[in-house]
């Protein structure tokens, strides 16, 4: 059979060097960090369910946080657990962290060391226990619904959790008021099946765009209250606590890159479905 | 020995499984107290299988040095990567300010978020080739992903609100159902699994071989 020929256009198009697609791709994200448009941003329902409930809680209410995530996640968690962070300082909530990932743990410090900044009161041992990374997954879910002195006998810094005032008041999973976990897999799976209801305490979860799609059924059943997904929904989280950060300001560049996307795919359809017309056109002349 | 290799881990799984299983419905302090202690036992058993792991990795790195592959020059830099952090972190710990966390967070944070910002070019450039609706499922696909795609960023938000609100519905509503039937055979999945290994019907937990 004949090869088909294609408009000039078209089989330019379809066959773009991915080097052009790359480049794209980068002045996608650069420009609007250099020139910011500054779009709105939208809250969601469940990125302000989350909020709603830490700022509803009485001050000094027991906020449980899990941040099982690493550096491979950091862009887009990093700026959403910060500013639940700095929402639940700001409320004088009591904090205990715990990490189920190797690699998290110095995010996790990072985070605390950059918060005290803005908050220099805020003391380890009193209103926040950071425990750390602590190997096992599951059984440490299990064990910090039985005791996290037990599960977690030093914190990261090395104290003993036993002579902590924080932990006198706040010792297990049944004891949070809620908790909010930072997921970049499917630790959060585990968090509910084995922590959050067994314990029935309220949870929200924080995740990457890619593994929001996972959580959403347990939205819907009431097993998370909220959920905050990917880098746009830590700008919306920034937007409620109105102190614009990471997220808000690489908004603009992910919105560009989604659009680019958009429109090649859109574009390489159109132009494959040209393609597809002119084959069968070619193939009914020479029948 | 045979009776320790083959018959005990049977037993000791049945025992455990069973006990475990019962305490559930025994709303007693002894079956509390017996559940924190398998808790905390788990927990020392699963820092040792770490130990095992360590030692299985270089092992693994070893005996490729030794033995020249091709592209052993790769295990030489993780054993060397491993062995200084190894030892640079018992020494002066791993927290920030110490030389592991400078490690940490001037080579393995913007290396590891350079390996996963560069899916941004690939994912770009093969959505591009390959995300074409050749059939109505794919063509279905296809719409759903874009719709989601431009309605969860602001610009979506900003050519139309309804975007963002038909990109929840979509995620609220096939995506939930979707995933609730995978979740759904994943958790009869694992209850199979476990009441297989409890009666000793599986045993690849044991290892192959012999």
């Amino acid at each position: 059979m004949e090869e088909v020929r294609m408009p000039g256009f078209v089989e330019r198009f379809l066959k773009l060097d991915r080097r052009i697609i790359y480049s794209l791709v980068a002045l996608a994200v650069a420009l609007p960090l250099l020139w910011p448009l500054k779009l709105p941003i939208r809250v969601t329902p469940e990125v302000e369910s989350v909020f709603n409930t830490i700022e509803k809680l009485p001050p000094g209410s027991n906020i449980m946080m899990s941040a099982d995530f690493d550096p491979a996640s950091q862009p887009e968690l990093y700026p959403m657990m910060k500013a639940v962070m700095r929402h639940i300082a700001r409320k004088n909530h009591k904090l205990v962290i715990t990490v189920l990932w190797p690699n998290g743990p110095n995010l996790v410090a990072q985070c605390i060391e950059e918060l005290k900044l803005e908050f220099p009161n805020w003391r380890s041992g009193e209103d926040y226990a950071f425990l750390g990374y602590q190997v096992g997954g599951t059984i440490v879910i299990i064990g910090v619904g039985n005791s996290f002195t037990d599960t977690y006998p030093k914190d990261y810094y090395g104290s003993s959790t036993a002579a902590m005032p924080i932990i006198k008041q706040f010792n297990r999973l049944g004891q949070a008021d809620y908790m909010v976990m930072f997921e970049a897999g499917n630790t959060g799976d585990y968090w509910i099946v084995y922590g959050t209801e067994v314990h029935d305490v309220d949870v929200g979860g924080g995740v990457t765009a890619v593994v929001a799609p996972l959580y959403y059924p347990y939205l819907q059943a009431k097993q998370l209250n909220g959920i905050i997904g990917g880098l746009k929904g830590a700008a919306e989280y920034e937007v409620l606590t109105k102190v614009p950060g990471m997220a808000t300001s690489a908004m603009d560049s992910q919105s560009i890159v989604h659009a680019l996307v958009f429109f090649a795919i859109v574009l390489a359809n159109i132009f494959a479905l040209v393609l597809a017309i002119e084959k069968r056109r070619q193939a009914r002349r020479e029948a | 020995m045979q009776f320790f290799r083959k018959q005990f881990p049977i037993l000791l799984a049945f025992a455990m499984g069973m006990t475990m299983f019962i305490r559930e419905f025994i709303p007693s302090k002894l079956a509390q107290s017996l559940y924190e202690g398998f808790t905390n036992w788990a927990i020392v058993i699963v820092g040792f299988s770490a130990i095992f792991a360590i030692l299985s990795l270089l092992r693994h790195h070893i005996s490729k040095v030794r033995r020249k592959v091709p592209g052993y020059g790769f295990s030489v830099v993780t054993i060397i990567a491993f062995t200084q952090m190894l030892i640079l972190g018992l020494i002066f710990s791993v927290q920030p300010g110490t030389p592991a966390g400078w490690e940490y967070w001037w080579l393995f944070v913007p290396m590891q978020s350079t390996m996963f910002a560069t899916l941004a070019f690939f994912i770009a450039s093969a959505a591009f080739r390959a995300f074409r609706a050749r059939t109505w499922e794919a063509l279905a696909l296809l719409v759903a992903g874009l719709i989601v795609m431009i309605g969860r960023v602001p610009i979506g938000e900003f050519i139309s609100p309804y975007l963002s609100d038909v990109a929840g519905w979509i995620m609220n509503n096939p995506n939930m159902a979707g995933f609730r039937g995978i979740a759904l055979g994943v958790a009869l999945a694992q209850i199979a699994i476990a009441v297989r290994i409890i009666f000793g019907i599986e045993r690849t937990y044991m290892g192959g071989g012999d």
